[in-house]
This record gives structure tokens, C-alpha cells and sequence, in this order.
């Protein structure tokens, strides 16, 4: 133990003289080590829908968030927890996860939380889409991928979350809940508007083709 | 799977079988056609049905001039700009040898601006990878000639609404999107330029009247002559290699203007065709398959006429319907399939040596092998082909013989007078700034240079100060597509107007 302590002494001050900065980077390694491991406890009370590797459940409509960007992840827990989401009667998965995020601290949970999840690797799900490609293809671009990109991964520049490696049927979901005023109809939930007039120019087999082109995405 | 592996898939099998005929001549001895004792083509163009005409027999694109203005001289170190601004309509702007680094806007009518060559040394407008556009111009009657452009991001030379120019003995290498683009405009003419090295269109005649495209050099781009939402128009003597698609005529759905039509393409070498596809992926010319001589898309009567036809690896004439093409989306205002095409002589060798899968199994549905100079898919009505027994063709065995072997009788589409000037109420501010600079490079539902009208409408909603805002000094946000130039020449009241009318359009 003191052999230890002693080793430990001399390399925290060999850190320190050798560079000013490496005492403080090696307290915020720490620091994040631990929020890293808060985060992944905090998220332990989602795993029961979402997956340990946040993989999401197709059969309890659970989406995939491993991967997925902190900011849309963080924004999404929010609107749940103020309401902008989750509040429309015929929104019962989104009843479930307004309760679940009321959990959360915002400015703490909320926030670890997705960070952890958003630097988790990408999981590779069963897809489960058949459909038009090259009609899916010319459909996603002209109406999806300039704000979600050519290849369905996201664009920050429009907080325009990655839709690659999600859920089909989740993604198919949403399309409808946007297109039929369930999600995206309060005046505070600007991108949600924004989603919600792009939703309703597609339907049928023109979406289902754009779906296939997204789940034929890497 | 990898998509884009499967997005290289470019024809729906089954739709073409549906208007396919399995003629049964394909044996019987060929109707062989002179083209030089047959007739003349008698449709077209009617000049007497134009309300803009004025009828003479008179032939340049701009007004004569009646009165001799100033003629500026612009030394190397001056700027083209302040002679143009010093400039009234009816005066000439000379343009000495030397590299010139600024964007040339003209909104005055009658302005020529000549490059003066001296000794081979030309008057440069160097845009050094910084600037957008050497030369926009939205006045009529405007003239262009004699310079080399390079390294500019936008367009070599770009028209605005402009009617009657002249762009001429231009060299434009390497400059982005649009070598020379004249957008909106009617009676015009680009000859004799030579341009290479642009992610676009070569030469992009788009939603435009009465033009004439002749003896250009054209080569080392993604698309070399695009025909695009435009109508009588002449597309002669172009030398067109090394792109990947060579010349195309076609209608971009989504555009303000619905129709072509009325386009002939002819005594063209087209050749070699095969440059790797350098257009953004997704985007509709980022679909064109490599080694593609002609492709005709929606466009109705467009005759092809002696031109030759060699090297293009996936085949010489591609005629398809919007359903078929990859990266296209339907436009209901449009007609989307090709009608009335004539094919006539042409000299076909050595295409389609090395053409994709779907071409392959189109062939056969009709019991062919080989390399494919005639490819047609979709639906197409009242099309006609003469000497079709030399090439080889697929889905034009049902077309008709031609009634007319040639078009000797149409020297030009240029109308024998100027269009008067357009009068533009200023009410209509935003509207021709929406269709002659926008639907450049925005369609309303696809994916052309930038993004779709649609997608904007929904991002801006309620906010057509933050499109004024944005498009004054724009921010790149997507890695996939071109940077958007800087509209910032428009003033802040045009750019309101244009961003309100962009919110209130529907298709």
C-alpha cells in the first residue's frame, strides 16, 4: 500500500512538472471517469426499454439512442419532461416517457446521460423494410437529406438527428405522430413544426420507400 | 448492404417492358432513308404565333445599335466593375490583357464587354477559389466575349431574366457549379467558347426561349450542354468529350417553368463520354451514368441529327421518362415522359462497350446482345426513328418511320429581331429574382444544387427575414452539397420580396 502511495506521489508530481495543465487534466480524467459511471447508473433505469448498449427494443417501440447526439438526445428529455412532447392524448408512448424523464434532473441526469449514450458505440439492429430503393433514394433526398443528410446521419448545422441504424417502424411512428399533429404542434417546439410540415408531403409507399432507404443506410 | 451499390440501379425493368413492342420486322429488310433527298422537318418553331416577335430579316441575338456609345477601357489594375458603373447603355467596355479578381454584375441594358487579345493574352478573371461568379448579368442585350475565366466557385458567366446576349470566344476552366449559364432568358446565343472542369453543367441553358448553342469546346465535366426547361433551341457544331454525359435535354421537375421542347441537337461530335460522375451524390446530374453520348429526359420533340456518336461506354442516345430516372422526383405539373423524339442519321460506333446491368437486361427483354448506341425506357408517344437497322437499339422498335429526314430547312431559333426588354412590375421583384437566380439551383421538391424549396419552407416557416438574412451572406451547413454564393448584389428590399414569394410557392 505505501509502495503504491509512494508511486502514485511521484507520478502526480512528475505530471505536474512536466507540464502545468497535467494536473488539472488528470483531476477532469477523473472527474469524467466518474460522471461517466454516474451517467451509466443514471442510466441503468433506462435499460429496461432501451437495452443496456442502448440498442432500443423493437417489440416495447423503444428507439435505438446509442450513437445518437447529445443535443437531440438532451432536447428530446426536455420537451418530454416540459410537455412539448408526450402531451397529445393519443400519445401514449410518449405518456410513458414524460413520466420516466420527470426523473431526471435536467441540468444533471438529463445531461450526463445523453452524453454517455451519445458515446456509445453504433449498434447494428435487424432491420426489418423491404421497399423501392432508387425511389426511396430520389424521395429521401429531395424531402429528408438536406437536413439529415445524404446518408441519413445527421446534421447538427439543422439539429436534425441521425436517422441510420433506427428502428424502421419507430421512424415510420413519428412520421405519422408529426403528419397527424400528434408530436411537432406546439408553438415552443420550433423544430418540431419544422418536422411536422416535411411529414405531412409523404405518405404510403412513397414513405415506406424512403424508410427502406434509410434502413439500407450504414 | 451497401445503398449505393443498389441507387446505381437506373430503370425500372418492368415499366419498360410495359410500353415495350416486340416488333416484328426485326428481321425483314431495312427501310434504308437518304437524308439528303427526303424532306425537310416542317414543325418547330412558329415565329408568327410569338407575341414577343417582331417580324424582319434581321438575325443577331442583341439590338443593332443605332447610336455608337463610349468605350471604356479597362487597364490591368482597374476594376470591370467601375466601367460598368460608369457605363450607360450603348457604351463598350474593353478590357485590357491582365488578371482581374472581382464579380462582374450587370443590370444596365446594352452593355458589351469585350476581352482584347493580345498576342494570346487574354483579360483573366480570376475568382483565386474565393469568389462565387465572374460575370452575373440581368441586362438585356448583353455581350461577353474574348476572356478566360478560372477558380470561381459559381458560374463562369451567369444570366438573370436577361433577353438577347451574346456569350462568345470564351475560355472558362475550372470554375464550379455552371460554366456559362444563362437562366431566364430569350434569344440568346454561346458560341465558340471552350470550357473544362465544372461539377455541374458545361454550358446550362435553363427555363429559356429562342437559343442557340454552337461550336463550343466542351469537356472534363460532369454534363456537357444541358437543355434544360427551355424551348426552341439549337444545339450545332459542339465538340463534346470526356464528360459524362455529353449533351441532355431534359425537364427538371420542380422547376417554375414545366416544359422543353422544340430542341435540336446536331452535327455534333459527342464522344467518349465516360468521365467518373463528379456531381454531388444524390443530386440529380450526380445520377447520370458515365459514358452516356445524348440522354433525353421528359423532353418532347427533340430531333437528333448527324451528329457522331463514339465511345461512350453505356450508350450513345439515352431517352427515358422521369419515373425511370435515378434522383428524379415527379413534378404533376410536368409531363415526365419524352414525347415526340426524332432520331435521325447519326453516325453511332463503339457505344455502350461497357454499359451497366440495367441496360443489359433491358436488352434482354428483347432478345439482344451487345453494345447499345439507342436506349429508350418509360413511355414515350409519337416518336420517330429513321435507319434504325444500324444501330443498336432497345424499346424503340414500335417508334415510327420518320416523315422528314432532315432540318435543313431551320437555320436558327434566334429570333430575327430583339425581345424588347422585360418590363418588370415591382411588384414581380420576387418573383423573377425567385425564378432567374433561385431555380438556378433550387427545384421545389428536388434535389438539384441546393437544396429543395420545400425543405426551406419548412425551415424558415414564418421567417422570410431570416432567408433575406441568410441568403445575403450565407454559412456552409451541409457537407454533401456546394456552398451557397453570397446573393448579397440583390438589395435587402429584392431579397425580402424573393424570400416572401419563395414561402407562399406550392410547387
Amino acid at each position: 500500500m505505501n509502495s503504491f502511495l509512494f508511486f502514485f506521489g511521484i507520478f502526480f508530481r512528475t505530471l505536474f512538472q512536466k507540464a502545468n495543465f497535467a494536473l488539472p487534466a488528470f483531476c477532469l480524467f477523473f472527474i469524467l471517469s466518474a460522471s461517466a459511471t454516474e451517467a451509466a447508473a443514471t442510466y441503468q433505469q433506462c435499460i429496461a426499454c432501451h437495452g443496456e448498449q442502448g440498442q432500443g427494443n423493437r417489440q416495447l417501440k423503444a428507439p435505438v439512442l446509442a450513437g445518437q447526439s447529445a443535443k437531440y438526445l438532451t432536447r428530446q428529455l426536455v420537451n418530454f419532461k416540459v410537455g412539448l412532447r408526450g402531451s397529445h392524448e393519443k400519445d401514449t408512448l410518449g405518456k410513458q416517457m414524460q413520466v420516466l424523464s420527470k426523473q431526471l434532473v435536467t441540468n444533471k441526469d438529463v445531461t450526463s446521460v445523453t452524453a454517455y449514450l451519445s458515446k456509445l458505440p453504433a449498434v447494428k439492429i435487424s432491420q426489418i423494410s423491404s421497399g423501392d430503393l432508387k425511389n426511396g433514394s430520389r424521395y429521401y433526398q429531395g424531402k429528408c437529406g438536406a437536413c439529415h443528410g445524404g446518408q441519413a446521419q445527421g446534421n447538427p448545422a439543422f439539429n436534425a438527428p441521425k436517422l441510420s441504424g433506427q428502428h424502421s417502424d419507430y421512424l415510420k411512428r413519428q412520421m405519422l405522430n408529426f403528419s397527424t399533429g400528434i408530436r411537432g404542434t406546439h408553438s415552443d417546439d420550433k423544430l418540431g413544426r419544422q418536422m411536422a410540415m416535411m411529414a405531412k408531403t409523404t405518405s404510403g409507399k412513397e414513405l415506406d420507400d424512403i424508410l427502406h432507404f434509410i434502413a439500407m443506410q450504414d | 448492404m451497401s445503398s449505393r451499390k443498389i441507387i446505381g440501379a437506373v430503370f425500372i425493368i418492368g415499366a419498360f417492358a410495359g410500353g415495350l413492342y416486340l416488333g416484328s420486322s426485326q428481321n425483314a429488310v431495312p427501310v434504308i432513308t437518304n437524308s439528303a433527298s427526303g424532306a425537310s422537318y416542317g414543325g418547330g418553331y412558329d415565329k408568327s404565333a410569338d407575341k414577343d416577335v417582331q417580324q424582319s430579316g434581321k438575325t443577331s441575338a442583341v439590338a443593332e445599335r443605332t447610336v455608337v456609345g463610349k468605350t471604356h477601357i479597362v487597364n490591368d489594375g482597374d476594376t470591370i466593375m467601375a466601367a460598368v458603373q460608369a457605363a450607360k447603355p450603348g457604351d463598350t467596355i474593353q478590357v485590357m490583357p491582365g488578371t482581374y479578381h472581382e464579380t462582374v454584375y450587370i443590370d444596365k441594358d446594352d452593355i458589351r464587354i469585350i476581352g482584347v487579345i493580345k498576342e494570346g493574352k487574354r483579360a483573366t478573371l480570376d475568382g483565386k477559389g474565393i469568389l462565387n461568379d465572374a460575370f452575373l448579368y440581368s441586362g438585356n442585350n448583353f455581350v461577353v466575349e474574348n476572356f478566360l475565366i478560372t477558380k470561381y466557385k459559381g458560374n463562369g458567366v451567369m444570366g438573370q431574366a436577361g433577353n438577347n446576349f451574346e456569350i462568345r470566344n470564351n475560355i472558362i476552366v475550372d470554375t464550379g457549379v455552371y460554366g456559362i449559364f444563362p437562366q431566364l432568358g430569350k434569344n440568346g446565343i454561346v458560341e465558340y467558347n471552350v470550357i473544362s472542369g465544372i461539377e455541374d453543367a458545361d454550358i446550362y441553358v435553363g427555363m429559356s426561349d429562342n437559343i442557340h448553342v454552337a461550336h463550343n469546346d466542351v469537356f472534363d465535366n460532369v454534363a456537357g450542354i444541358e437543355i434544360e426547361n427551355s424551348r426552341h433551341a439549337i444545339v450545332e457544331n459542339n465538340n463534346v468529350y470526356n464528360n459524362t454525359g455529353g449533351i441532355l435535354a431534359f425537364i427538371t421537375p420542380g422547376l417554375p417553368i414545366k416544359t422543353t421542347y422544340d430542341v435540336i441537337i446536331r452535327n455534333n461530335f459527342i464522344y467518349n463520354n465516360n468521365h467518373k460522375n463528379f456531381g454531388a451524390p444524390g443530386s440529380m446530374v450526380g445520377s447520370i451514368p458515365a459514358g452516356t453520348g445524348i440522354l433525353i429526359m421528359a423532353s418532347d420533340d427533340v430531333i437528333v441529327e448527324n451528329n457522331i456518336i463514339t465511345g461512350n461506354k453505356t450508350v450513345g442516345i439515352l431517352i427515358t421518362d422521369h419515373e425511370n430516372a435515378p434522383g428524379v422526383t415527379i413534378d404533376p405539373e410536368s409531363d415526365p415522359s419524352p414525347d415526340g423524339i426524332k432520331l435521325l442519321n447519326n453516325l453511332m460506333h463503339n457505344n455502350g462497350y461497357d454499359t451497366i446491368d440495367d441496360i443489359k437486361a433491358l436488352m434482354l427483354t428483347e432478345f439482344k446482345q451487345g453494345s447499345p448506341d439507342i436506349v429508350r425506357v418509360g413511355s414515350s408517344r409519337d416518336s420517330c426513328i429513321i435507319n434504325r437497322h444500324r444501330y443498336v437499339t432497345v424499346g424503340v422498335n414500335s417508334w415510327q418511320e420518320c416523315e422528314f429526314t432532315n432540318t435543313d430547312s431551320i437555320d436558327t431559333y434566334l429570333l430575327d429581331e430583339p425581345v424588347p426588354p422585360r418590363i418588370i412590375d415591382p411588384s414581380e421583384r420576387g418573383k423573377v429574382v425567385y425564378n432567374g437566380v433561385c431555380a438556378g439551383c433550387h427545384t421545389y421538391t428536388g434535389r438539384m444544387i441546393g437544396p429543395p424549396i420545400q425543405i426551406i419552407q419548412a425551415l424558415y416557416m414564418d421567417n422570410p427575414q431570416g432567408i433575406a438574412d441568410y441568403i445575403a451572406s450565407p454559412i456552409k451547413k451541409r457537407a454533401d452539397y456546394p456552398e451557397m454564393p453570397p446573393q448579397n448584389y440583390l438589395d435587402e428590399k429584392t431579397r425580402l420580396a424573393t424570400a416572401k414569394y419563395l414561402l407562399e410557392r406550392t410547387k
